[in-house]
């Protein structure tokens, strides 16, 4: 009687381990979608995964809630989204500088433990005050190379894609130039606009405003292809006389992330959504009004390109000293 | 100017005027509740607001900013204990009126002169901020190291109690706990102690919030049994325009301190309340009449503090710089609205100046309506106890250091900075450097490192610039000024001019 008790009450909880298990998958998500953006609120971060939970949470159903998890360069909000249960419920609002936590050692997962979903991102561009003596990059390049580190080149916080944009530069051009950190990509526009630096790297998103104001005058795209602007007309590409730029593969992109571990079959719903997202019409709205290109890419495709990506930036902040582990004993080999 | 008309009528519909109406409220009850500041009720507010169009939640936090610099003169005079730091300086004469039986016509002259206030600062607004903008062209790294510099002497030297030096002091420990953090030059980690919190520097809310919150409910509730009775009847609600008309000079000279006040980095509305209190003492008939009860004194810590809103609003529109701890959180707010203040501004927000001018002015008449109605009622709120009051001060703080970042640390750090405030408070060393220190201090730092890597090393480019020299100046006097053989000798300099002048004067 005791025994027959006992096994009824395993077999009952056996099987409702089972059919949850097994309703799992039809049930994602069962509770509201919880995305942690590592970055502060307004910013091109917060801004797309704002724009793409809002796209998502049609296809998924069910609510995504997105807050702000800041500081720590990602870690605090990668560390959060890490401790929780790998069930899909939780999202990081990503970014590429994902791609240099582990190097910086700020936190102990690197691009391999994710699965990335890239929605967007600007090309870089370089740019100088309208009275500037230099009217193209080979100007400044041949300023560099008649006196080193005399031509100042101001981008966003050390390590920040757009700093390994101006070092792509002026590697692959073989110039010293003389690299200025700004707290963020707008007080290096600023810089730009003072006079303080003679150039400005960035996005042309961020840049757009300064671009049709008249505030800066662009010299070109640190990319392969040029960039057709409204109104301004083609902005010519660097990479065509110094295509070894491409030797630091670090682009911008916006976009969100999930461990890599969630279940198989969470994971094809959340892609099926994201598909579907990317054609949304909001989705294309902002990709319009921020001049990104829309990348689309997740899973497999998207992880190959961000782990050359995390090797390349995790060894230029090695060799520049501001990285102090060496990329090696985190497991990240040298490009 | 036009602008300026053209946006207080667009500002005038039912939303924005309902939410300047409940903004403004929620403000003076923040300012008159002891303990809550504007830096309080602004931050909280900003992130309220998070989710609603940039026009709507700045109309929020304007009126509540508003507000909660005016409020604090409610608990001053009927209570005798400041709201918060900004309406100290009303509390001597407007708590001995209170006493004498006249806490109504004390109350409306402080509801009007606060109007005033925010009209001057207002004016001011629109008046420098174009021309601040253009010279924010001149202004590199250099000029912000020496501008941050120069906000954390200041204010230390005008908040210190007893000698300038403490207030340094106070200065330079805000800055060394602003160096705390990954560097942003050469990505350094300092003072980490390996914690990933710690890495991405020292948050300014729980900063602002444990220094200023904390301590002052340590203070009250330790002082609870010298809490004065507050003061029961509240008639002749009438503002006096008379009254007010005999003092426009007065005001005028209020108004005008309290913008250059407002201006200057880190320095806030208690000082500029404090500094314009100081000089209407001085330049009265009767200085001695101050501290028993005198309407001018009223007048001129009121006029003051409001009229520094509209001057610390100017840095913050056209530097990206806060002149005072709330409008530090108004910048924040902004930031996170995808405001950039600076050149750019006329150009993604045309009317923005004009805007944020109008949202003024119908603050000011907000506080004049409402300061008057809510007279009666904030003398019962101030009564509730302390143990009531308090530990919804603690409430608030906690949440407000969380709600930004969500994150627990943050809680931690408020409660070990306001303890560590209150100590420090104790003997002697203000707590507002210390914060300016903390706000500025990572500016100071990055800036100065900045521009010696962009001279390649060499300080030329902080002694061949013209900001850059007026600042040094300016940093050279107000240390000047500190010493008692400099002030002497500008004193007799001083009556030697004036001694020359006045004869010469009289015949005409």
């Amino acid at each position: 009687m005791f025994f027959t008790e006992s096994l009824k009450k395993a077999i009952v909880i056996a099987s409702a381990v089972l059919v949850s298990n097994a309703a799992f998958a039809q049930d994602f998500p069962s509770r509201p979608i919880d995305a942690s953006v590592w970055a502060s609120a307004g910013g091109g971060t917060d801004t797309t995964n704002r724009y793409l939970a809002e796209a998502m949470q049609k296809h998924l159903g069910g609510k995504i809630n997105v807050s702000n998890r800041t500081g720590g360069g990602g870690g605090i909000a990668m560390n959060h989204v890490w401790n929780q249960p790998h069930d899909g419920h939780t999202w990081l609002g990503a970014s590429e500088a994902m791609q240099i936590v582990k190097g910086m050692g700020f936190h102990k997962t690197g691009t391999a433990d994710w699965r990335w979903y890239m929605v967007a991102g600007a090309p870089g561009v370089i740019s100088v005050r309208p009275d500037s003596k230099f009217k193209t990059v080979d100007d400044l390049i041949e300023a560099a190379r008649a006196d080193p580190k005399s031509v100042r080149i101001g981008h966003c916080a050390i390590g920040c894609v757009w700093h390994m944009r101006a070092i792509a530069l002026g590697q692959a051009a073989d110039v010293d130039l003389n690299y200025i950190p700004f707290d963020g990509t707008n007080p290096a526009h600023m810089a730009g606009l003072t006079g303080e630096v003679d150039a400005v790297v960035s996005g042309i998103a961020e840049q757009a405003e300064f671009l049709k104001a008249g505030k800066l005058r662009p010299l070109g795209m640190i990319e392969m292809e040029p960039y057709d602007f409204d109104g301004l007309g083609v902005i010519p590409a660097a990479g065509i006389k110094y295509p070894k730029i491409q030797d630091i593969p670090a682009v911008q992109w916006l976009g969100m992330a999930i461990p890599a571990d969630t279940p198989a079959d969470v994971i094809a719903l959340i892609d099926a959504a994201f598909v579907k997202s990317m054609d949304d019409p909001k989705i294309q709205a902002l990709a319009k009004e921020r001049q990104f290109n829309l990348y689309g890419q997740y899973g497999e495709e998207a992880e190959a390109s961000l782990l050359a990506m995390e090797k390349a930036m995790s060894w230029k902040l090695f060799d520049l000293g501001v990285a102090t582990i060496s990329p090696d004993t985190l497991g990240i080999e040298r490009p | 100017m036009l602008q300026f008309f053209h946006e207080i009528i667009a500002l005038a519909n039912p939303l924005d005027l309902g939410v300047m109406a409940i903004a403004v409220i929620v403000g003076i009850i923040f300012g008159a509740l002891p303990g809550l500041t504007a830096t309080l009720a602004v931050a909280l507010l900003s992130t309220v607001t998070f989710g609603l169009p940039v026009d709507i939640a700045m109309t929020a936090l304007i009126g509540s900013y508003v507000g909660a610099i005016y409020g604090p003169s409610h608990a001053s005079i009927l209570l005798g204990i400041p709201g918060s730091a900004a309406g100290a300086a009303t509390a001597l004469d407007g708590y001995q009126l209170a006493k004498q039986g006249r806490a109504g016509e004390a109350i409306s002259i402080a509801t009007a002169a606060s109007a005033m206030g925010t009209i001057i600062g207002l004016i001011a607004l629109i008046a420098l901020s174009p021309i601040l903008i253009e010279l924010s062209l001149q202004f590199t790294s250099a000029e912000f190291f020496l501008l941050a510099l120069f906000g954390v002497l200041i204010c230390g030297s005008l908040t210190a109690p007893d000698m300038p030096v403490k207030g340094w002091i106070a200065g330079v420990l805000g800055l060394l706990v602003a160096s705390i953090g990954m560097e942003t030059i050469q990505g350094f980690p300092r003072f980490t102690f390996g914690l990933t919190e710690l890495a991405g520097g020292i948050d300014i809310v729980p900063v602002i919030l444990g220094g200023f919150a904390i301590p002052q409910v340590m203070r009250v509730l330790r002082d609870q049994k010298e809490k004065a009775d507050a003061v029961k009847s509240v008639t002749n609600l009438r503002p006096k325009w008379r009254e007010l008309w005999r003092r426009k000079f007065a005001i005028g000279r209020a108004g005008l301190m309290g913008v250059g006040v407002g201006v200057i980095p880190g320095v806030g509305e208690d000082i500029a309340a404090w500094a314009s209190y100081d000089a209407a003492k001085k330049a009265d008939a009767d200085p001695e009449s101050f501290g028993t009860g005198n309407l001018s004194g009223v007048v001129a810590s009121e006029t003051a503090n409001n009229a520094c809103i509209g001057g610390a609003i100017i840095p913050v529109l056209a530097l990206g710089i806060p002149g005072s701890p709330p409008a530090a959180m108004l910048l924040g707010a902004l930031n996170l609205h995808g405001v950039r203040p600076g050149p750019m501004l006329s150009f993604e927000f045309p009317n923005f100046i004009a805007e944020m001018a109008a949202m003024l002015f119908w603050a000011a008449i907000g506080i004049f309506i409402f300061g008057i109605m809510m007279a009666r009622v904030s003398g019962l709120v101030l009564r509730l106890p302390v143990s009531v009051l308090m530990p919804i001060v603690v409430f608030l703080a906690v949440l407000g250091s969380w709600a930004l970042g969500l994150s627990i640390f943050n809680i931690y750090m408020m409660m070990c900075f306001g303890l560590v405030v209150y100590l420090l408070e104790e003997i002697g060393y203000p707590v507002a450097p210390m914060v300016i220190g903390v706000l500025l201090g990572t500016m100071a730092d990055v800036s100065l490192r900045r521009a010696l890597l962009g001279s390649n090393g060499s300080i030329e480019p902080f002694v061949n610039r013209p900001v850059s020299l007026v600042l040094i100046g300016l940093i050279i006097l107000s240390l000047c000024l500190q010493s008692l053989a400099v002030r002497r000798a500008i004193g007799r300099s001083w009556d030697w001019v004036f001694g020359a002048l006045k004869p010469a004067k009289k015949p005409s």
